[in-house]
């Protein structure tokens, strides 16, 4: 399981916050999450895989692929996960010790032009 | 250390022009100041300040302003997006010193904890403006404990407040 701290801290992003594991991988459900600005949709689901996959330290995905003025690498599209189709681009976080919540927006900012 | 907080008179007046307007259901509003860190370790310097919009505020009786969590999730993308430190910072409307109520003291310091969570490299923390005084302290780079603002000097206007 996670540090109690750092699931208090991503509650303060979304309290809706829920966990469920596939196939021993864990995964963070985060429901009608807030993009930055200038993305569409505006809100989405978010599930953030901590543990690493797909060869990527973290991983952060999209109930919907978001549409953004960044030219993202979207190499994962309808990937299903917890009986639900989830989108994401590539990024690579820096390794190590990354809390919850900054893994979640470290993700995020990629979406950012400025 | 005496701990000084450096801001300029312009950001300083954006920011009371925002926190005083009135909100729809919030008896307080509340915003960020950007600020940086500085070679000498006493003196953090504020470079904006960036508002909360009216939709990021959350009914809640028992505080005078509650923010929800896209409010708390853009100050922490501003964090990471444009390296500058977070102070929250909201008005009591009075003359004179000021300082944190009880629902200042237990919600605020978790948030900038969060804050430095983000990036410990950068100075976080909270202030207080009264109309005529303010209250504030900060979290500085890789320390643990609240370190009380001394002065705050408002630059391009004169010396205002503590």
């Amino acid at each position: 399981m996670y540090p109690a701290d750092q699931i208090d801290e991503l509650k303060e992003l979304c309290p809706g916050l829920c966990h469920f594991e596939e196939a021993g991988t864990g995964y963070l459900v985060l429901p009608a999450m807030e993009m930055p600005p200038g993305c569409q949709p505006a809100k989405v689901d978010m599930l953030l895989c901590p543990g690493g996959r797909d060869g990527y330290p973290s991983r952060l995905f999209f109930s919907e692929k978001i549409q953004t003025a960044k030219q993202l690498n979207w190499n994962a599209l309808n990937f299903r996960i917890g009986e639900r189709n989830w989108h994401g681009y590539s990024w690579r976080t820096p390794g190590g010790n990354l809390r919850l919540a900054q893994m979640v927006i470290t993700h995020l900012s990629a979406l950012q032009c400025n | 250390m005496q701990l000084t907080l450096r801001i300029p008179k312009a950001v300083l007046d954006e920011a009371m022009g925002d926190l005083k307007r009135p909100h729809a259901f919030a008896y307080e509003r509340v915003g960020f100041f950007r600020c940086r860190p500085t070679s000498d370790a006493g003196l953090v310097v504020v470079s904006g300040y960036d508002t909360v919009p009216d939709g990021d505020y959350v009914e809640d009786p028992g505080a005078g302003a509650c923010i929800g969590a896209t409010a708390i999730q853009s100050a922490l993308q501003r964090i990471l997006t444009h390296n500058t430190g977070q102070i929250h910072v909201h008005w009591h409307e009075h003359d004179g010193p000021t300082g944190p109520s009880k629902t200042d003291l237990r919600d605020q310091p978790r948030l900038v904890g969060s804050f430095q969570n983000m990036d410990d490299t950068l100075p976080h923390g909270i202030v207080i403006l009264s109309n005529t005084h303010a209250w504030g302290v900060l979290l500085l780079p890789g320390k643990k404990r609240f370190q009380p603002i001394k002065k705050m000097s408002v630059v391009a206007g004169g010396i205002d407040f503590l």
